[in-house]
């Protein structure tokens, strides 16, 4: 009932902006983290799109992200520094990089089609590292200074601007995926992950629609490479690594796939835990999230808002 | 007025082979608007591989496929769907995790050509949801609209699969086995809601079990390795000599 | 000439380093359809036990090697009850999930052990030296795991085509229903299968370890490359890892020799290339998640 309220007004994503409020005056040091949390958030969000909505196994969405981001950064650099335009051009970039290898990406299934979002991934790092003169290679693309947020709120060293900002665009993002999860479109994903063999049969070009999902997935992946070009100032060759696909992808699991919430949950549990076990033991932190994975495989498979569902189901409501 | 407007679905020398074997040899057939026609014979004598050359899902190595006179060789399988070809499930494949509204919602956008919106809500669309209440109306299935499909009795999913596939207002129905797999309780209800259909739609019933066909068709195919051995009405096929002992015999036996 | 010499060596090697890994992989993937993240931790096992044996406790290399790999295989066996039956049959994601899981606690438990440092495995003087042809010296280490790559190779032949258990084991690939239907034991083929596929790994693993040095972040740097030859070979199919790991062996080769300011761009072009023209990789066994 009460959740049903909240639903129909909207609520949940205003909640996510007034927590977001709170951690900006509850941990006012600690901002840089939390941008990056809110980043990360919009990057997983996208792999939700792909990988729970629309079924596309990826392990390879690093590849959009980092065109976003060096899009943005090389856009901030030589043509100019409007944090807006900047975003634009980095979903535009990510978008438009999914498009392109969409189109052959998604003619494979199963363990191909994971191998070929990695290999995508990985020779877009190559190109990078190897373009030395336009993207810096290893040394990362440095000397991005962003005009102040429409004209007034400068980027400062504390990182407020940043922090608002991000919060910002996650919010958008979220009221832009809630609507297009209803939307015919966000229907035809799920139907495609049933049974896609049905959704031919239906008249649906299966094919064009998983292009389709994985375009504007690429351009939001995009827009958080952008975001994170813009904040931190630098976008180095991690951007496109294997890592960073398969940490977003473990924090979207983690969280529960197909579900909005699962992928802000589980971004946020993740790089939370992260953050505590690293700063306690680095070394120990893989044994840490390793358990905690193999955890949540074992005993709650569905993810932590798999959990929320059983405990409704359990004390006598609906799943 | 373009040429064979009306004259429905057609098979002109279909053939198919699978490596050696062949599946279909110079088939031919004429469905028009109307048509209640069964096709019959043992297994492996190629039925659910005309079936698959009408839908599009196989290409003939030789022969057409006219729908109003137009060749369908360069249409792909959606495209089919879209002018009017459509083609019931004999496993069921619904989408088991949406709501029975949900999957008759994902034809009806589809056929609409809505189905890659961004925008508005799915379920929000009146044209769509009329639609989607007429056919669940139609089936009896408006007290389970929303429950979620995999929870459904066997026979009521194949009702389901039905009026899924009515969503997409086809001329041509192909039904793979409609009653396959469901209780004796159960195909009362199939069989009524099979003489519902609506009148001028083309209907290709394939199916082993007799009683239905011949409650049914008005007209019989029957097929053997790949070729038509006889055709007719029911009582033509009931007394063919060939038939009763190629194929009839054999089925009442097994 | 000489260039072009030296590629083919250490392509081959490369390449039969890459087999040796990845071939378990490719046949597991077959049977059980479980995608093993942590399958390149079998290497890094055998390499992480292999340097306690030979550079801490000083063990002669000819005993340390099989005594390796034999533990290993033997330490798969209740891996493979615990953390990988429950698998079976379960969605690819979760198996993800979980063999990465298992891929970051092998990691950290070689961290605690020895640090992440690189670890050495000293080689025998035998196989340091070279090895004269007439025609030109060769380095015996890369001779030696082109022999046993083709030892390992020929060996899995035999055992596939010509013993009782191969006939299980490709019957169980081919249909699982079916060959229980016979009588096959599938689990006990599934479990012995998974070892022996955890032991090539730990052969390779130690062999290879010029090519590609054991430290703890091994299963992870190697992941992509291991399931890069799965994935190009085809699963389920020993020929198609052999074809898979030498071709993408002697192109990475290549391309480092000839063209390194190209990185890896090669290998991976190759990898799309193989699988945009056929998606099941060479072997082309269906395959749907």
């Amino acid at each position: 009932m009460f959740e049903a309220w909240l639903g129909r007004m909207g609520a949940p994503v205003a909640l996510l902006g007034v927590v977001g409020l709170i951690a900006f005056f509850a941990f006012p040091y600690d901002l840089g983290f939390l941008t990056r949390i809110l980043i990360m958030m919009i990057f997983v969000l996208s792999i939700d799109l792909v990988l729970g909505y629309g079924g596309i196994a990826t392990l390879g969405q690093a590849a959009m992200y980092g065109t976003g981001a060096y899009a943005a950064g090389l856009f901030a650099v030589h043509i100019s520094a409007n944090p807006l335009l900047g975003l634009l051009i980095g979903a535009g970039a990510g978008a438009g990089v999914a498009f392109l290898s969409g189109l052959i990406v998604l003619r494979a299934h199963g363990l191909g089609l994971l191998m070929l979002t990695i290999a995508v991934a990985q020779i877009l790092h190559e190109i990078a590292n190897k373009a030395r003169v336009v993207t810096g290679g290893a040394d990362g693309l440095s000397g991005i200074r962003m005009a102040p947020l429409f004209g007034r709120w400068h980027f400062d060293f504390i990182g407020q601007t940043g922090y608002l900002y991000a919060l910002a665009v996650l919010v958008l993002v979220m009221v832009f995926l809630r609507a297009l999860c209803v939307a015919p479109l966000g229907l035809t994903a799920r139907g495609i992950h049933e049974s896609p063999v049905r959704m031919a049969a239906i008249g649906v070009p299966v094919y064009g629609r998983r292009v389709l999902i994985y375009t504007i997935a690429g351009g939001l992946a995009g827009l958080a490479g952008a975001l994170s070009a813009q904040v931190t100032a630098l976008v180095s060759l991690q951007v496109f690594s294997f890592s960073l696909s398969a940490e977003a992808v473990v924090m979207l699991i983690l969280g529960g796939t197909g579900r909005l919430w699962g992928a802000i949950f589980g971004t946020a549990i993740f790089m939370v835990i992260h953050h505590l076990a690293a700063t306690a033991d680095p070394y120990n932190w893989l044994f840490v999230i390793g358990i905690l994975l193999l955890g949540v495989v074992y005993f709650i498979p569905g993810g932590l808002m798999g959990v929320r569902q059983r405990l409704r189901i359990l004390f006598g409501g609906q799943g | 007025m373009p040429v064979g407007l009306g004259v429905g679905l057609q098979l002109r020398g279909l053939c198919k082979s699978f490596g050696g074997l062949a599946v279909a040899q110079d088939l031919n057939l004429d469905l028009p608007p109307g048509a209640r026609t069964a096709l019959i014979g043992p297994n492996g004598a190629g039925k659910s591989t005309l079936a698959q050359l009408i839908t599009g899902c196989l290409v003939p190595d030789q022969g057409m496929v006219m729908l109003d006179g137009v060749d369908l060789a360069a249409v792909s399988q959606a495209a089919r769907v879209k002018r009017g070809i459509a083609k019931t499930f004999q496993i069921t494949t619904l989408f088991a995790g949406l709501s029975l509204r949900e999957n008759l919602r994902l034809a009806v956008q589809e056929q609409r050509g809505q189905g890659a919106r961004w925008f508005g809500r799915a379920d929000r669309c009146p044209e769509v949801e009329e639609i989607i209440e007429f056919q669940l109306a139609r089936f009896g299935l408006l007290g389970l609209a929303d429950q979620m499909v995999g929870r459904l009795a066997y026979g009521q999913q194949r009702l389901v699969e039905l009026a899924l596939t009515l969503c997409l207002q086809p001329r041509v129905l192909v039904l793979d086995e409609p009653a396959a797999g469901v209780p004796m309780g159960e195909i009362p209800m199939i069989v009524e809601a099979l003489e519902g259909l609506p009148k001028n739609l083309a209907v290709l019933l394939i199916d082993h079990d007799m009683d239905l066909v011949f409650r049914l068709a008005q007209h019989i195919v029957v097929m053997v390795a790949g070729t038509i051995l006889a055709q007719g009405t029911p009582a033509e096929i009931a007394t063919n000599a060939t038939v009763q002992r190629l194929y009839l015999g054999e089925a009442f036996d097994a | 000439m000489g260039m072009v010499f030296n590629i083919a060596l250490d392509g081959l090697s490369y390449g039969m380093v890459l087999f040796m890994i990845s071939v378990g992989l490719s046949v597991t993937l077959g049977l059980m359809r479980v995608i093993n993240l942590a399958h390149g931790g079998f290497a890094l096992l055998g390499g992480a036990l292999m340097h306690g044996l030979t550079f801490q406790l000083g063990w002669p290399f000819a005993l340390a090697l099989p005594v390796s790999v034999l533990s290993v295989t033997l330490i798969a066996l209740p891996m493979e009850y615990v953390f990988f039956r429950p698998l079976y049959g379960k969605g690819d994601l979760t198996q993800v999930l979980a063999t990465i899981g298992l891929t970051f606690l092998m990691i950290a438990f070689v961290n605690w052990l020895y640090g992440s440092a690189l670890l050495g495995i000293p080689l025998p003087p035998s196989l340091r030296g070279t090895v004269d042809l007439g025609l030109r010296t060769l380095p015996v280490q890369r001779v030696a795991v082109i022999v046993t790559g083709m030892v390992v190779l020929g060996a899995l032949y035999g055992l596939i085509e010509r013993t009782r258990f191969g006939i299980w084991l490709r019957a169980s690939v081919d249909n699982r229903a079916a060959a229980e239907a016979l009588g096959i034991n599938t689990r006990w083929v599934f479990a012995a299968t998974f070892a022996l596929g955890a032991g090539l790994a730990a052969l390779g693993g130690v062999l290879g370890a010029e090519l590609m040095p054991i430290e703890a972040y091994y299963p992870l740097r190697y992941l992509v490359v291991i399931l890069a030859v799965v994935a190009v070979g085809g699963m389920g199919s020993v020929w198609g890892a052999w074809f898979a790991a030498l071709g993408l062996g002697l192109i990475d080769t290549a391309a480092r020799y000839a063209l390194p300011d190209f990185g890896t761009i090669f290998f991976f072009a190759a990898l799309i290339v193989v699988l945009a023209l056929r998606p099941q990789g060479l072997s082309g066994r269906a395959y749907d998640v």
